[in-house]
């Protein structure tokens, strides 16, 4: 029976707990994105977000957990020609939808040097989902709206 | 990712950046691309052969624009990618740090704000 939300996935991804498993996976979705001739901006959100979620995930997931890390990347095609990329970790609980926006500073003295990453998923994704199921953080990104 | 580091005039260097400023290409060109702002006051950045930009991306031009502010200096970044403008506006980047749409125009503003 089709799932209720007709998504399909197109490939599925395992990596490590690892800074160079950040690009094997933007590079893994830049291929996917060849393929299936996603438009650009579609491939840019995606590639940025996956980027940014997946560093978290790599940088702060597993430092305070004795397990040992899971991390599998699915892409799936949404209906109306949007994509869903999901992050799903055995790490630490973290729900990035609930961080703040960074204020933007009066001056280049007062600039926060880093904390975006969410700040630009929010702002380059139609949507960003997190839920914590099985022991297991699932966060998906969806992109693609079309014009 | 590469980066070519050319000095212009006194105080004034042309840094280019090719590739893709991810956390594997923002690593390879951190050291130069900090040795430039060390070397410069005027530190003019060249992203036409950069199409992708993360938040470490950010984090590299903020801290150098930072250094540069810090001894009276400037940033001025030209030829940006429109997505990765919109990276640069959504950080706030744009408000912080010039974006000329070309090398001539970071040039006019770099030499209007060195007085030359």
């Amino acid at each position: 029976m089709p799932a209720p939300t007709a998504s399909s996935l197109i490939s599925c991804l395992d990596v490590q707990a690892r800074i160079d498993d950040i690009t094997k996976a933007t590079g893994w979705l830049g291929a996917l994105a060849e393929a299936e001739a996603w438009p650009q901006a579609t491939r840019f959100a995606l590639e940025l977000s996956l980027e940014e979620a997946l560093t978290n995930v790599v940088s702060y997931g597993f430092r305070d957990s004795d397990a040992v890390p899971r991390i599998r990347i699915e892409c799936h095609r949404l209906p109306e020609g949007r994509i869903a990329v999901r992050l799903i970790d055995n790490g630490v609980p973290f729900d990035p939808t609930t961080i703040a926006e960074p204020e933007v500073p009066a001056s280049i003295e007062d600039a926060r040097i880093g904390g975006h990453g969410i700040q630009l998923m929010r702002n380059f994704l139609e949507s960003l989902a997190y839920a914590r199921e099985g022991g297991e953080n699932h966060l998906t990104l969806v992109a693609g709206r079309p014009d | 990712m590469k980066i070519e580091s050319k000095p212009l005039g006194p105080g004034l260097v042309l840094v280019s950046l090719d590739g893709r400023l991810d956390i594997a290409g923002a690593a390879q060109v951190e050291p130069q691309f900090k040795a430039a702002c060390d070397e410069a006051a005027l530190l003019l950045v060249d992203l036409s052969r950069t199409p992708f930009m993360a938040s470490i991306g950010i984090r590299l031009l903020l801290a150098g624009a930072k250094g540069l502010r810090r001894k009276g200096g400037a940033m001025h970044l030209f030829a940006c990618d429109p997505q990765v403008e919109k990276v640069l506006v959504t950080t706030g980047v744009d408000q912080l740090v010039a974006i000329h749409a070309t090398r001539d125009e970071a040039l006019a503003a770099a030499g209007a704000a060195s007085g030359t």
